[in-house]
C-alpha cells in the first residue's frame, strides 16, 4: 500500500557528490536560480557561524576552570582580561569563519533540494540543474526496456523532450526566491562533529604557533588596576607580597610580575596608570624586566621608559641585556626617548643573553651602581660596541619602518640599545659632574 | 499539444478512470490507484488476495475502463499452452486443406489471467514471452501482439493445494503485486447494499486504447534527474543481500534481492505519481510511493528470514533508513 512517510526521506540524505557540487556552480547560467543559491549559502554560512559561536562561546568561557594545557590558557582566558578579550575575539572570528565553512560545504551542497522543498516543488531545481549539464537523450532509459512498448519506443521522444525541458525552465523562472524564514525553518542545522573539530583544530594550531613568551606568560585572574597614590610596594621581592591585609596588583604565583606588565595583557591606560604610581626601585625592577625583553610590543616601553624618565632621574640599576640577534629592529627610540640605564656588558660583550637566566631585578645598591659602572667601564674598553654606537648615534638616521638591516653583532647596534647605552653615558658624566662640584 | 495541456489531459483521465473504478470496487482506493499506475506505466499487474476481496472484478473493470480487448483465461491445471496462445489448426475447405494459426486470449489488448497459480509451470511459462516481448512463437512462426498487451493476474495467497508457485522470473515481469485486504465493515455493508439489487452497476469505457497509448507515452516523457535515478538504483542494490550498502536484515533475511526490472518499474511508476501529482519531473517522493508493491514478490526470502517471518515492509523501512 502507499507509503505515508515518503515525503520525508532522502531529503538530504544523499546530496550530490563533491564533484556535484563544486562544478555546479559554473553551470548555472539562469540568473533567478543564481540569486536562490546565493542567498541560501549566505544564509546556510551565517547559521553555521551563529551556531559555532553558540557551541564554542560557554567552552570558551568555561575553559579557565579546566585543567587545559597551558598552551590554550592564553586564548581561553576570562573575557575580563583586556589582552585574551582581544585573542578571544579573533579566536571568535575564527571558529564563526570555520562554522560558516563547514555549514557551507555540508549543508550548503543540498542547496537545490531546499529550496526545492521551500518552493513546495520536489526535485525541480535539481532536475533543471543537472538537465543543464547533459544531452537532451542521455535521461531516457537505456537499457533493455522490458516494460516498453512498441509504441512507446517510436514515439518522436526527442522533439517532445525539448518542449518538457522548456517547460521545466519556465517552472523554474517562476520559482519565488526563499524568504529567511522559510529558510531558517527548512535549512537542517549543521553537525556538531565538524564544528568541535574546527575548534579543537582552531585552538590547537594557535597554541602551536603562538609565541613562547605568550605562551609563558601567567594568565591567571585579571590584573586589578592600583589607585593612583597607593604605596605599596610592587617588586616581587617585597616582603609584603602575599600577606593578608597588602594589597598588591601582582598575581602570588607571578614569577617576575614585569612581564604581565609588558606582554600587553594589560591595557594601555591601565598600564599608564600603573606606571605613574611606581616607586623608583619598582621602576627600575620593571625597567630592567622591559630592557631585557625588548619584544615588539615596543611602543608601551616607550612609552614607560618616558614615563620613568620624568619619575625620577637618578636611577641606578642593573639590566641583563637581551641579544642584539633577537631583536627585530623594527622600533626606534628617539632622542627624546633615550634610556636612562646601566648595562650589564657581559651579555654585549658576549653577544648572547640567556632568557631564562635573565629577568634579574638586584636593588639598587651602591655596591651594585658601581659594579654595573665596572661593567659599562669595561664595555667602553672592550670599545668595539661603544664606537660602533657612536658611529650610529652620530648618523641619527633611524629606521622607522621596522626593516631589519643586515648586520653583524661586533660591529653594530640597533638605535634602540645606541640609545640604552647613549642615555647611560650622559647620567653617568651628570654625575661625574655633580661629583666634582662637590 | 503543450505540456500543460497534456499534463491536463493525463490528470483527467487518470481521475476520470480511478473515479470510476472506484465506483465498482469500494473500499480499495490504493489497489486501483496502484493498478492503474502499474498499467498506465506499461507493465503487467498481479493481484493478490483471499476470496471475495474483488480481484477478478478489479481486473475486468480496469479492461473495461480503459477500453481495452479484455481476453480472460482461467488457469487450471489441465490448461495448455496452446489454449493460450494459439495453436496451428488444420482447415479443410473447397479450396482445400490448408494449415491456419488460430490465435488465443493473448492476442488481446488485456488478458486477465485468473487464479495464474493453479496453472502448471509448462502453462505459466507460456506468458514469459508474451510479458516480456510481447510477442509469442508458435511453430517457428513469431507472432507479435498488440502493443497495449497487458497481463492482469490473480492469485489467492491462502488456498495451496493444487497449485503451482510462480518461478522467479515469471513473477519478476509483473510490474507490481498489490495485495487486496478484506474491507472493513463500513464498506461490506456499501458492497452489500448496492450487490443485492436488480440495478447492477457496469462499469463503462472511460477512454479509448488510443489515448490509452497516449498517456503511457506521456509518462515516458517525465523527465528524471540522474541524481534522483541514482537514489532508486541505491535504493535497489541496497535490497541485494550481497551489496555492501544492504541493512543486516537484507543481508539476514533476503535470498535474492530486486533487479533491473525492478528499477525500472520504480521510475516508470515514479513518472505515473509524478504526473499525478503535476510535475513534469520525477522528484523522490514519486519513485517511493510504490516501492513495497514493486518489490514485494521479487525478494525470495531465505530459510533465516521466513523462519523469522520477516515482512516485506520492514525490508523496505530498513533499506529506507540505510539508503537515506
Amino acid at each position: 500500500m502507499k507509503s505515508p512517510d515518503h515525503s520525508r526521506q532522502y531529503s538530504y540524505g544523499s546530496p550530490p557528490g563533491l564533484h556535484e557540487h563544486f562544478f555546479s556552480r559554473w553551470r548555472i547560467s539562469d540568473p533567478r536560480l543564481r540569486t536562490g543559491r546565493r542567498r541560501i549559502l549566505r544564509h546556510i554560512g551565517t547559521r553555521g557561524a551563529r551556531r559555532a559561536l553558540w557551541l564554542s562561546l560557554p567552552l570558551l568561557l568555561l575553559a579557565p576552570w579546566f585543567p587545559l594545557p597551558e598552551t590554550w590558557r592564553l586564548h581561553t582566558a576570562p573575557a575580563t582580561d583586556p589582552a585574551p578579550l582581544s585573542l578571544g575575539f579573533i579566536a571568535l572570528l575564527v571558529i564563526s569563519l570555520t562554522g560558516s565553512l563547514a555549514a557551507r560545504f555540508t549543508v550548503g551542497r543540498t542547496w537545490p533540494k531546499i529550496w526545492d522543498r521551500i518552493s513546495g516543488h520536489p526535485a525541480l531545481v535539481e532536475t533543471y540543474l543537472s538537465l543543464a549539464s547533459r544531452p537532451p537523450s542521455s535521461q531516457r532509459i537505456s537499457s533493455s526496456e522490458p516494460l516498453s512498448t512498441p509504441s512507446s519506443r517510436s514515439a518522436p521522444i526527442s522533439s517532445s523532450e525539448n518542449e518538457w525541458r522548456e517547460d521545466l525552465a519556465t517552472r523554474i523562472r517562476l520559482l519565488t526566491l526563499p524568504t529567511p524564514a522559510e529558510l531558517d525553518a527548512e535549512i537542517p542545522r549543521p553537525q556538531m562533529m565538524p564544528l568541535l573539530l574546527g575548534l579543537a583544530l582552531c585552538m590547537t594550531t594557535w597554541g602551536f604557533l603562538d609565541s613562547p613568551s605568550s605562551i609563558s606568560a601567567p594568565s591567571v585572574g585579571a590584573f586589578p588596576s592600583r589607585a593612583v597614590g597607593t604605596s605599596e610596594p610592587l617588586s616581587s621581592s617585597s616582603p609584603e607580597q602575599g600577606q593578608p591585609g597588602t594589597e598588591s596588583p601582582l598575581p602570588p604565583n607571578a614569577q617576575n610580575p614585569w612581564d604581565r606588565l609588558l606582554s600587553g595583557e594589560v591595557s594601555e591606560s591601565e598600564f599608564l596608570e600603573l606606571i605613574s604610581t611606581l616607586k623608583p626601585e619598582e621602576a627600575q625592577a620593571l625597567l630592567s624586566s622591559a630592557l631585557s625583553r625588548l619584544q615588539p610590543d615596543e611602543q608601551q616601553l616607550k612609552t614607560l621608559i618616558s614615563q620613568l624618565e620624568a619619575l625620577d632621574t637618578d636611577l641606578r640599576f642593573t639590566v641583563p641585556l637581551p641579544d642584539p640577534g633577537e631583536d627585530t629592529g623594527s622600533g626606534v627610540v628617539g632622542p627624546a626617548e633615550r634610556i636612562p640605564a646601566q648595562v650589564r656588558n657581559e651579555d654585549l660583550a658576549d653577544g648572547g643573553f640567556d632568557p631564562s637566566s635573565g629577568d634579574t631585578i638586584l636593588a639598587s645598591s651602591p655596591e651594585n651602581t658601581d659594579s654595573t659602572e665596572s661593567e659599562i667601564d669595561r664595555l667602553q674598553l672592550s670599545g668595539t660596541l661603544v664606537e660602533t654606537a657612536e658611529s650610529i648615534h652620530d648618523s641619527t638616521d633611524f629606521r622607522t619602518d621596522g626593516e631589519t638591516e643586515p648586520r653583524s653583532r661586533s660591529m653594530k647596534l640597533t638605535p634602540r640599545w645606541q640609545a640604552v647605552i647613549d642615555r647611560y653615558k650622559e647620567l653617568r658624566s651628570e654625575r661625574k659632574k655633580s661629583d666634582e662640584r662637590r | 499539444m503543450s505540456v500543460d495541456e497534456e499534463l491536463k489531459e493525463f490528470r483527467h483521465w487518470d481521475e476520470l478512470l480511478r473515479n470510476s473504478v472506484s465506483k465498482i470496487i469500494l473500499g480499495q482506493s490504493s489497489a486501483i490507484d496502484a493498478s492503474t499506475c502499474a498499467l498506465l506505466a506499461g507493465g503487467h499487474l498481479m493481484l493478490v488476495g483471499v476470496p471475495g476481496t474483488g480481484k477478478t472484478r478489479l481486473a475486468e473493470c480496469l479492461a473495461l475502463g480503459m477500453g481495452l480487448q479484455k481476453g480472460r483465461i482461467q488457469f487450471t491445471p489441465d490448461l495448455l499452452p496452446a489454449d493460450i496462445l494459439g495453436a496451428e489448426t488444420l482447415i479443410t475447405g473447397e479450396s482445400g486443406d490448408r494449415i491456419e494459426f488460430r490465435p488465443g486470449p493473448i492476442f488481446r489488448q488485456l488478458v486477465v489471467a485468473d487464479e495464474i497459480n493453479r496453472g502448471t509451470p509448462r502453462t505459466q511459462s507460456a506468458l514469459l514471452e508474451a510479458m516480456q516481448e510481447r510477442s509469442i512463437t508458435v511453430a517457428g512462426t513469431r507472432h507479435r501482439l498488440d502493443p497495449l498487451f497487458g497481463v492482469i493476474a490473480t492469485r489467492n495467497p491462502i488456498e495451496m493445494e493444487g497449485t503451482y508457485p510462480l518461478p522467479e522470473a515469471q513473477r519478476d515481469r509483473f510490474l507490481m503485486e498489490v495485495v487486496l485486504t478484506s474491507p472493513d465493515a463500513e464498506t461490506l455493508s456499501k458492497i452489500a447494499a448496492l450487490t443485492t439489487i436488480n440495478e447492477e452497476q457496469q462499469m463503462e469505457s472511460c477512454f479509448t486504447p488510443s489515448t490509452f497509448s497516449k498517456l503511457r507515452e506521456t509518462v515516458r516523457k517525465v523527465i528524471a534527474a540522474p541524481a534522483v535515478l541514482d537514489r532508486a538504483a541505491r535504493w535497489i542494490a541496497a535490497t541485494r543481500p550481497e551489496d555492501s550498502t544492504a541493512p543486516e536484515s537484507v543481508r539476514k533475511g533476503v535470498r535474492l534481492g530486486a533487479g533491473a526490472r525492478a528499477l525500472q518499474a520504480l521510475i516508470l511508476c515514479g513518472k505515473v505519481e509524478a504526473l499525478r501529482a503535476g510535475r513534469t519531473h520525477l522528484a523522490d517522493e514519486d519513485w517511493q510511493t510504490w516501492r513495497e508493491e514493486i518489490i514485494r514478490h521479487r525478494l525470495v526470502m531465505s530459510l533465516e528470514g521466513e523462519l523469522q517471518g520477516l515482512q516485506v515492509s520492514e525490508i523496505v523501512r530498513a533499506v529506507d533508513k540505510e539508503v537515506s
